[in-house]
């Protein structure tokens, strides 16, 4: 295998695309590929999310502690974040991290005049950058009573260090299954006995087709890959009437987000995370040094 | 039977189970024969008996028994009491010193009514001239808040006389005495006195909340007393019931007739005789205890009772006389009482016999013969005809056990049991200390009682401290007066009342109690008993030393409270005849009517007799409420207070007992009741269902009925409905007469709210009812800001359940509303603490290995299980103004001086931390010194820190000002804290996994908590599984909700709805690796299971040091966690060390890293040398080590030895005995 390259050139299709919705195809690559830009829009893609709260008053029904770590979890609009600084290495304030390139303030006032409980929520921060603003939710607080008057500091952090910055709510992908009916041996069940296939099946892969009533395949990608159809099967003493295998170079991904970017956007963030991860194993003196060790793999990364 | 009696039809008994209730006819329907089950829809009994249970739970909650017994207190008990003291006589003190010139005067004391005000506060001149009120509603948050009692005052009407006597010899034939004492009254007072202080039960009658709209806490149901303002509650008492008739086998047959007072006690026994020559020998004898007397021939007793003859005495006893063993002890008795009492037939003989035993017994009564055998001898039964039936009854009865027609009574059986509570155990203790202040009054009074003296009013007599401080004094400690031992105490009467959860708060105070001797004399007492069924549960009981002997009411279980309206009218009016007050009447036959163990009556036909008084008592003709007038008259409380509607159901239970031919009722206080509906009477569901479904109309209709001990055995009770309706061979259905309202009510209510609970090992749910649900974090109380608890522990998102049981659904009440935006309210799910959880059981790692579990680090940064906690820190100063002291240099109090023992940066210039500070360990939180400067302020231990939450400033009734300050902590999970399920599944935290690394689904869902398979197979717990995978249908918008024990889902119906839904049906997930991105090889459980986060946290129990404070002694490291001390290295770990030859580890361990210390020991006479000071030669003075033996300080040598050696010759050196040491070079 010496000389072989490995390179890929995976290919993308787009088959759904909401502000905080994405379905795409991601074909002829690995799962450490998939998975890796899984990883990574969960974890490293970096957002903007309250860190720190200075309380002036609070003589709500619920505590300091409680309110700040509610006002943490807001999504606030994070399309500045890949541009901004972290404030543990910016320069511009000594990582104090209350610059204005490393941080966003935000002020909350709510102060209840009647006997009701008020609700707070997050219409009631007010940012002091119009580009970081909470998401717009209907409910996000929870109803205070009395009088609260505190200034918050959001920074540039990832889901790594703590759930807040993440802005993905859910990531996730699916090998596409391949599903081969054997006809033959499929004709020799009666109706009955392919219903009862067609409907182990949980979700609808299956169908019979109503004017051959032949078993065919509804929807590949519905399949869950729950084996209740091979174990039917199997139980009918038929095994090999279906047969399922899941491709192993291409995937399905569904990303949701949680609003603080758009699910395009976190998918192209990811990939530039994923790149400058690379870059940074790639120039590092460590990779360089340990090229003999490595050998080809470390040209590999290099570009070479 | 006879012919007599009611003419309809008597229903044979066809061997099976005789059901006397079908004979009951229908008299107000216009349906002449009881419509048949078939009519109804089993689903809608089903939801009728949802609802009949929603309703009970309503009007009942789960504390009645606890304010219903000391509503009854209240009431009546108290007045009785006070009325049991009876007229009080003092006595002069007859000291001839004294006498003077006057009379010897007397003096006597009768207490009358008894008022009770309502808690109020005296609020002091200051207020009351300001023209404020005088009084202030006194609030059970008060008390609280201010370490108070929670109690109301206590004043009793009395009647002073004070008079002198004289005797005075009078005309016999007028008064039919030659000389009697005159009573020369000199003065008489009568008014209202103040006698004391009894605690009242938040939410009873008395108590102001029972008044209030709101409460203050919205989980609390009161039930439980104010005490220096810890809240205590009651456990109730298991005793065996009294008054009635007890057979017992071992150790000789006897039969007994039991009393709380010893001189009550009646007890008919079997005994051997020595063998006589003439008259077969060894032959039994019946004898009898009555009046402490021992062993008196039963005939002896006959006669004294006034029986005319031997013929009259057997037919008295109605025994079989064709059973020859029977006959045979009966002649041996008179035999017996022959040789005992010559001529004792004729006369008084036989009465003066007894007379004469009595007078030479050790403490001989005061009264006569008659006036004894009056009181003492079944005192509740009149006439001395009935008192001989009772007698022969009771020999009837041992007759009959001795010769196997009567079962011996079971001391376990619940039949035998009453509950003791509130009402009856506060008597006791209100008895001894109203003694207690009688017997000092008495004393003080005697003093002011000689001629020269003068009496002063009542007050300074009666010390109305002596019942105050007494009950306060039991409630804090805990011992209380024994039952029937006058001198001893009991413990584990009081419980503190803990508060972890809403759940645990209840539950303490269901809890119920049997007192053992010592735990060998225990027998079976421990086991369950088929008569707990739907009384007790059966499964939660703390394991260990109480197993068994501490249980929990169930469910629907309701203890009843004395019904004290007489029975003797209904009862003869539903064909009983009254006892006849001779002993010539031939009785035999007819079958005994007992109003609690007394023998009232006689009924020619049980069954119609049995069958009218339960038709009449489902139509509430039999009394259920105390009458109005009659409260009047025993204790009116202050006129402010209003009565509510107290409607007590018909808590009269009926037994028949066909084959001793018996009608029992009971109406006394203590038994454990349960609602069962009346098969019956189902045909008049349909009446009520267009308005009244409260469940007092379900009684009243009959459709309902409380069920006693007693009478369920009489009951055929189906256990569910779908029973009332299953056919099939073996089984009919028709056979019911009554029905459970839900199979899962014989359970308590810490299981009943369990999912699957029947589907669960027992161990498993009683860990989980006993301890887990006990230990959780939830939501405890919400006005945590007036209350002051030391330790409280609040869940920041709480969680309900997804699942339901009827138990939990039944309790159930509206709650807030939510917010603005969602219309309608949420239930409040009090008694669930924790939160759902996703819970996939695979092995992550393996770092769930041994019951430990993995989270979800993302899951816990988004608040799961994140808590609370508060801990509040007391200081106490005296109150200035109270003890009117002058202001001393040496008075504490609060104030901020610097300290050299913590920082006080904190702290404002009153001594108190500002809200919101951070304090840290070492840090002062409460600043108190004096005026000269000495620093008492109370300072952070080293595991404790935390932000200020509030600082209260309090004053308490006793003179001091108390300042508590809370420190608010957050805690997120960590490493090492405890979580269960709700199947006693518990396990640590034993790794934080960040999500991207956790498998994952395909429609992306992560597991929050995963856990080992290995927890499955040997707990056996499947309820969790099914739990899991109920929840996960329920989650996805599934029907099916319901997780009752016992009546719980089919499996197929849970794994269909998971299939309709769309994922596996047995709850398996096909996960990708979160590393590698592959497919899981293996399918994995998956699921939203309920957890629990446990109080147990790693935080609290970390225990580490390099080194710190050692032991002033020993010079020892110090084993306290709080005082920084190490953790003990034992001889385990020594043996081990000692194993692997690593002296040298061991011996930095045992001896450098601990006491490692110096001595002097001389060599020449090998003793130990100690360091001194002493002048040498030259006027010099040197310290060093010196022999004194050898006066020298040559050959003197250090060596390394362990204080603790030091230590131990120094002390034997003390002791006389000298330890000499060998010392060579190493």
């Amino acid at each position: 295998m010496e000389g072989a390259s490995y390179q890929r050139f995976p290919k993308v299709k787009i088959r759904e695309l909401k502000d905080d919705y994405a379905k795409f195809e991601l074909r002829e690559t690995d799962a450490s590929m998939a998975n890796a830009l899984r990883r990574v829009m969960i974890a490293e893609v970096p957002t903007i999310a309250i860190d720190l709260v200075e309380i002036e008053v609070n003589s709500s029904v619920l505590n300091d502690e409680f309110i700040a770590h509610r006002l943490g979890l807001i999504p606030l609009t994070s399309e500045r974040a890949m541009s901004m600084r972290f404030s543990r290495d910016c320069d511009a304030c000594d990582g104090d991290g209350q610059c204005e390139f490393c941080s966003v303030e935000f002020h909350l006032r709510a102060k209840c005049i009647n006997d009701q409980t008020l609700d707070v929520t997050s219409k009631d921060l007010y940012s002091s950058d119009h580009t970081v603003v909470p998401v717009d939710f209907s409910d996000t607080g929870a109803g205070f009573e009395n009088n609260e008057d505190q200034r918050a500091i959001a920074r540039k952090g990832i889901g790594k260090d703590h759930a807040k910055w993440s802005p993905a709510a859910t990531v996730t992908f699916m090998y596409e299954p391949e599903i081969h009916v054997n006809e033959e041996m499929m004709e020799t069940l009666s109706l009955e006995e392919k219903t009862s296939v067609v409907e182990s099946s949980p979700t609808k892969v299956f169908g019979i087709n109503p004017h051959t009533q032949q078993v065919e395949v509804v929807d590949r990608e519905a399949y869950t890959y729950d084996d209740e159809v091979l174990k039917k099967v199997e139980a009918m003493g038929k095994p090999g009437l279906v047969e399922i295998y899941a491709k192993e170079d291409s995937f399905i991904f569904t990303v949701e987000s949680t609003g603080a970017v758009k699910a395009s956007q976190l998918v192209l963030n990811a990939i530039e995370v994923l790149k400058q991860k690379l870059d940074a194993v790639r120039l590092s003196e460590d990779t360089v040094e340990a090229d003999d060790q490595f050998g080809e793999l470390g040209a590999h990364m290099r570009g070479g | 039977m006879e012919e007599a009696g009611p003419s309809y039809k008597e229903k044979p008994s066809n061997g099976a189970v005789h059901v006397d209730l079908d004979e009951e006819y229908d008299d107000d329907d216009d349906m002449m024969d009881a419509p048949s089950i078939r009519d109804f829809d089993e689903v809608f009994l089903k939801n009728f008996c949802r609802k009949a249970s929603t309703s009970f739970f309503k009007h009942y909650g789960l504390i009645s028994h606890q304010t219903n017994s000391y509503n009854d207190f209240i009431k009546v008990g108290i007045q009785n009491v006070f009325d049991s003291i009876g007229e009080i006589i003092v006595e002069p003190g007859y000291d001839p010193s004294k006498k003077g010139d006057n009379e010897w005067r007397y003096a006597s004391i009768k207490f009358g009514k008894v008022t009770l005000e309502r808690p109020r506060f005296w609020t002091g001149e200051k207020f009351s001239t300001d023209n404020g009120k005088e009084y202030l509603e006194f609030l059970p948050r008060h008390a609280r808040l201010q370490n108070m009692t929670y109690s109301s005052r206590m004043r009793v009407q009395f009647t002073k006389q004070v008079y002198t006597q004289e005797l005075v010899r009078s005309d016999k034939f007028k008064t039919g005495k030659e000389k009697y004492l005159d009573k020369k009254i000199v003065e008489t007072e009568e008014r209202e006195v103040f006698i004391g202080r009894i605690p009242v039960m938040v939410n009873s009658d008395t108590c102001w909340m029972s008044l209030a709209e709101k409460d203050d806490c919205d989980y609390d149901q009161g039930g439980y007393f104010i005490i220096k303002g810890a809240e205590k509650t009651f456990i109730a008492q298991e005793q065996l019931g009294l008054n009635r008739v007890w057979v017992a086998g071992s150790p000789n047959w006897r039969v007994q007739y039991r009393s709380v007072h010893k001189r009550k006690r009646v007890y008919v026994k079997l005994v051997d005789t020595p063998k006589v020559d003439d008259i077969g020998g060894g032959a039994q004898v019946i004898t009898v205890y009555i009046l402490s007397l021992m062993d008196i021939p039963i005939w002896i007793l006959f006669f004294a009772l006034g029986v005319a003859s031997d013929k009259e005495v057997v037919d008295l006893i109605d025994a079989d006389i064709k059973d020859g063993n029977i006959v045979n002890i009966l002649i041996a008795s008179i035999h017996d009482a022959d040789q005992t009492c010559d001529e004792f037939r004729k006369g008084w003989n036989s009465l003066n016999f007894v007379d004469q035993l009595l007078k030479k017994s050790k403490f001989p009564p005061k009264e006569s013969v008659k006036e004894c055998i009056e009181n003492y001898l079944f005192p509740n039964i009149i006439g001395f005809g009935r008192k001989a039936r009772y007698l022969g009854y009771m020999v009837k009865c041992l007759l009959e056990g001795y010769t196997g027609r009567r079962k011996v009574d079971n001391k376990d059986d619940f039949r035998n049991k009453r509950l003791e509570l509130a009402g009856e155990l506060l008597e006791r203790e209100l008895k001894v200390h109203l003694r207690h202040a009688e017997m000092r009054m008495v004393k003080s009074m005697q003093r002011d009682l000689y001629p020269d003296r003068n009496l002063q009013a009542m007050e300074h007599y009666l010390d109305a401290a002596i019942i105050t401080n007494g009950l306060s004094r039991a409630f804090s400690t805990g011992s209380w007066s024994h039952s029937y031992k006058n001198m001893e105490k009991t413990s584990g009467v009081v419980a503190m009342l803990r508060r972890a959860n809403p759940l645990q708060m209840i539950a303490d105070m269901r809890r119920t109690r049997q007192q053992v001797l010592y735990a060998g004399k225990a027998g079976d007492a421990r086991y369950p008993h088929p008569s707990h069924w739907g009384k007790i549960c059966f499964l939660s009981t703390p394991d260990g030393e109480n197993c068994g002997l501490i249980k929990n009411l169930a469910g629907t279980a309701l203890v009843s409270t004395t019904v004290r309206e007489r029975l003797s009218d209904i009862l003869l009016s539903c064909g009983m005849e009254k006892l006849v007050d001779d002993t010539s009447t031939l009785l035999s036959g007819l079958d005994k009517v007992f109003v609690d163990g007394d023998w009232v009556g006689i009924c020619k036909n049980s069954a119609s007799f049995v069958a009218e008084f339960r038709r009449r008592r489902r139509r509430k003709e039999v009394p259920h409420q105390v009458s109005f007038l009659q409260l009047l008259e025993t204790v009116s409380l202050a006129c402010d207070m209003q009565y509510h509607a107290c409607f007590y159901p018909s808590q009269v239970e009926i037994k028949r007992d066909t084959k001793h031919k018996e009608v029992r009722i009971f109406c006394d206080a203590g038994r454990v009741m349960r609602p069962l509906l009346v098969v019956q009477n189902f045909h008049k569901i349909k009446t009520l269902k267009g308005g009244g479904c409260s469940f007092q109309d379900l009684l009243d209709n009959g459709v309902v009925e409380l069920i006693g001990p007693e009478e369920e055995e009489d009951c055929v009770t189906a256990w569910d409905i779908k029973y009332l309706f299953l056919e099939n061979d073996g089984h009919d259905p028709s056979k019911y007469t009554h029905c459970e309202l839900d199979m899962s009510f014989m359970l308590g209510l810490s299981c009943g709210i369990i999912p699957f609970a029947n589907h669960d090992h027992a161990k498993r749910v009683l860990f989980q009812s006993q301890k887990h649900s006990q230990q959780a974090v939830g939501y405890s109380c919400t006005n945590p800001d007036i209350r002051l608890d030391t330790l409280s522990h609040q869940l920041f998102y709480p969680q309900r359940p997804l699942f339901k049981t009827v138990l939990s659904d039944c309790l159930e009440k509206p709650g807030q509303p939510f917010g603005q935006s969602v219309k309608g309210t949420i239930p409040r799910p009090e008694f669930f603490n924790g939160q759902c959880a996703i819970v996939a059981v695979n092995v992550h790692l393996g770092y769930n290995q041994e019951d430990s579990l993995v989270m979800n680090s993302a899951s816990l940064d988004r608040g799961m299980f994140r808590s609370e906690h508060i801990r509040s820190y007391k200081a106490e100063v005296d109150n200035k103004e109270a003890s009117g002291k002058k202001n001393s240099d040496d008075a504490v109090n609060f104030g901020k001086i610097q300290s050299k023992i913590g920082r006080v940066d904190s702290l404002d210039d009153d001594g108190f931390p500002f809200i919101g500070a951070n304090l840290q360990s070492g840090d002062i939180v409460i600043g108190k010194h004096t005026e000269s400067g000495s620093d008492h302020s109370i300072k952070l231990k080293h595991t404790e820190r935390g932000m200020v939450q509030k600082v209260v400033l309090s004053a308490n009734d006793e003179g001091k000002n108390f300042a508590v300050v809370s420190l608010r902590q957050v805690r997120s999970p960590c490493l090492g804290d405890k979580f269960s399920s709700m199947h006693g599944q518990k396990g640590v935290l034993g790794y934080l996994e960040s999500q991207e690394n956790f498998p994952f689904t395909l429609q992306g869902i992560v597991p929050d908590i995963v856990i080992n398979p290995h927890a499955f197979p040997s707990r056996q717990t499947p309820g969790q599984m099914l739990e899991s995978a109920l929840g996960k249908g329920i989650a996805l918008g599934g029907s099916q909700r319901y997780a009752t024990p016992f009546s719980s889902l089919s499996i197929d119906a849970i794994t269909d709805q998971l299939h309709r839904a769309g994922f596996s049906r047995w709850g398996n997930e096909r996960l990708y690796d979160g590393r590698t991105g592959e497919i899981v090889k293996s399918l994995v459980f998956m699921g939203p299971t309920f957890y629990q986060r446990l109080v147990h946290m790693s935080e609290d129990k970390v225990k580490f040091r390099n080194t710190g404070p050692v032991h002033p002694l020993t010079r020892q490291p110090v084993a306290d966690r709080k005082r920084f001390g190490g953790i003990k290295f034992g001889e385990m770990e020594r043996d081990c060390l000692i194993a692997h030859g690593a002296s040298a580890n061991l011996h930095e361990r045992l001896f450098t890293l601990s006491d490692c210390s110096e001595m002097h020991v001389c060599q020449k006479c090998k003793r130990m040398a100690s360091v001194i000071q002493r002048s040498v030669p030259g006027g010099q003075k040197i310290r060093g080590p010196y022999c004194r033996i050898c006066d020298s300080m040559e050959d003197v040598i250090k060596v390394n030895v362990p204080y603790g050696a030091k230590l131990l010759t120094q002390e034997l050196f003390s002791m006389g005995i000298s330890l000499k040491f060998d010392t060579e070079l190493c």
